[in-house]
């Protein structure tokens, strides 16, 4: 089906990915209850006077933070639902603005703060002051980069650095956004179905148990579909891994 | 003042379980995690532990071995089960061992009840509470034999 820009958009509905999955729909309520189990008990502690005062101002910071998470679980959900049913209203003919990408990548990080601290992992945009932009859709873009923070921090080694930077790809003229993090190798088998609907390979379950198989499937059609870029994923042996985001056109 | 214990809570998103510290160091119980099965055996190997406190969905590294087929069967969708029954060889009484998880199923509670454990679903962060409260005033000296 052709969108307003001459593309073909897919109408996932008429794919196999939305025939209803509740072995994803399983993995998602696991996710979720997660943090929101976290928040509950952190206030229930606060009302029992069971948080000693020193940390309170923490747990509350905490407790925001997972509810963020949950809340951006539930956006996952409701993204791919919403791109399922009605793609042509995600594209960026649809919804098309200026996405300045540091302030959305920032805006990314601030939301992982808490479990970053946590994991003493460190998230930094290198070269923050360099206002690449992109015509898109910002919040689908800022779901993105949640997504891929979010995995950075769960995966990556504890006291390591989690380094996302921007350049331009001057052979295409495109711009490509690396998020880069340490820690397992993931194995090329796993890098080839890596951005499918549900997969999750056996490196990721070895350092957390569950998950729900949506985020790095999201990225794929947020980036692919609605900004006509393109997500990969390269892992050496020694455990670096890097996400590589391209944009075909940018301007500053 | 009163006698200080140390628990064991096997569970790879300590990040959302800091509430369930400082209850328990409320309680004057140390905590001390564990985020993988392999982790865990471990360290009940080289700790006592007042009792454990397991996540169903955790990691494993490296199967463990001296399990049976059926075992290993479900231990594998669920395996914080073999650090449950683990501990139960080790000596842990019954409610020593509270596993938890977010689902509730028929396949789950047989298995933890083969093993005479606490099973508790998440999200009612309350009745683990009470259940803690309840662990540590049980007295084993005091039961029958």
């Amino acid at each position: 089906m052709p969108d307003s820009t001459g593309n073909e958009v897919e109408a996932l509905s008429d794919s196999k990915d939305t025939k209803f999955d509740f072995g994803l729909l399983a993995n998602f309520v696991h996710q979720v209850i997660n943090p929101l189990n976290g928040v509950s008990g952190t206030l229930g502690n606060l009302i029992d006077g069971a948080t000693p005062p020193a940390k309170q101002t923490q747990r509350l910071r905490a407790a925001r933070a997972q509810l963020e998470h949950a809340i951006s679980l539930v956006r996952n959900l409701a993204y791919f639902s919403q791109i399922s049913i009605d793609p042509k209203n995600t594209n960026p003919g649809a919804i098309r603005k200026t996405c300045v990408m540091p302030q959305t990548i920032i805006e990314a990080i601030q939301f992982f703060q808490e479990l970053a601290y946590s994991r003493n992992v460190a998230v930094e945009l290198v070269n923050r002051w360099d206002q690449f932009k992109v015509e898109g859709n910002p919040d689908l873009l800022r779901q993105v980069f949640m997504n891929l923070v979010d995995n950075a921090v769960k995966y990556s080694d504890k006291g390591s650095k989690v380094e996302i930077e921007m350049r331009e790809q001057k052979k295409s003229g495109g711009l490509i956004v690396a998020v880069r993090s340490k820690g397992s190798h993931i194995p090329i088998a796993e890098r080839k179905r890596i951005f499918e609907l549900g997969y999750r390979g056996e490196s990721a379950k070895k350092v957390v148990a569950s998950g729900t198989g949506l985020g790095l499937h999201i990225c794929q059609i947020i980036i692919a579909g609605v900004h006509n870029g393109s997500i990969t994923v390269e892992s050496s042996t020694s455990g670096e891994t890097e996400f590589l985001l391209r944009f075909p056109e940018f301007h500053m | 003042m009163s006698e200080r214990y140390s628990v064991l809570l096997a569970d790879d998103e300590p990040f959302y379980l800091e509430w369930l510290s400082d209850y328990l160091e409320s309680k004057n119980v140390e905590v001390e995690y564990a985020t993988t099965v392999d982790d865990a055996i471990k360290k009940m190997s080289e700790t006592q532990y007042r009792f454990l406190i397991v996540d169903l969905n955790i990691p494993v590294i490296s199967e463990p071995s001296k399990f049976s087929k059926d075992q290993i069967a479900t231990y594998k969708s669920y395996p914080g089960l073999y650090i449950a029954n683990t501990a139960r060889n080790l000596g842990y009484r019954t409610r020593q061992v509270i596993v938890y998880s977010v689902f509730a199923s028929r396949e789950i509670e047989e298995a933890v009840g083969r093993l005479y454990c606490t099973y508790l679903t998440k999200g009612h962060p309350q009745d683990l509470k009470r259940e803690v409260d309840e662990v540590l005033n049980y007295d084993p000296t005091k039961d029958k034999p």
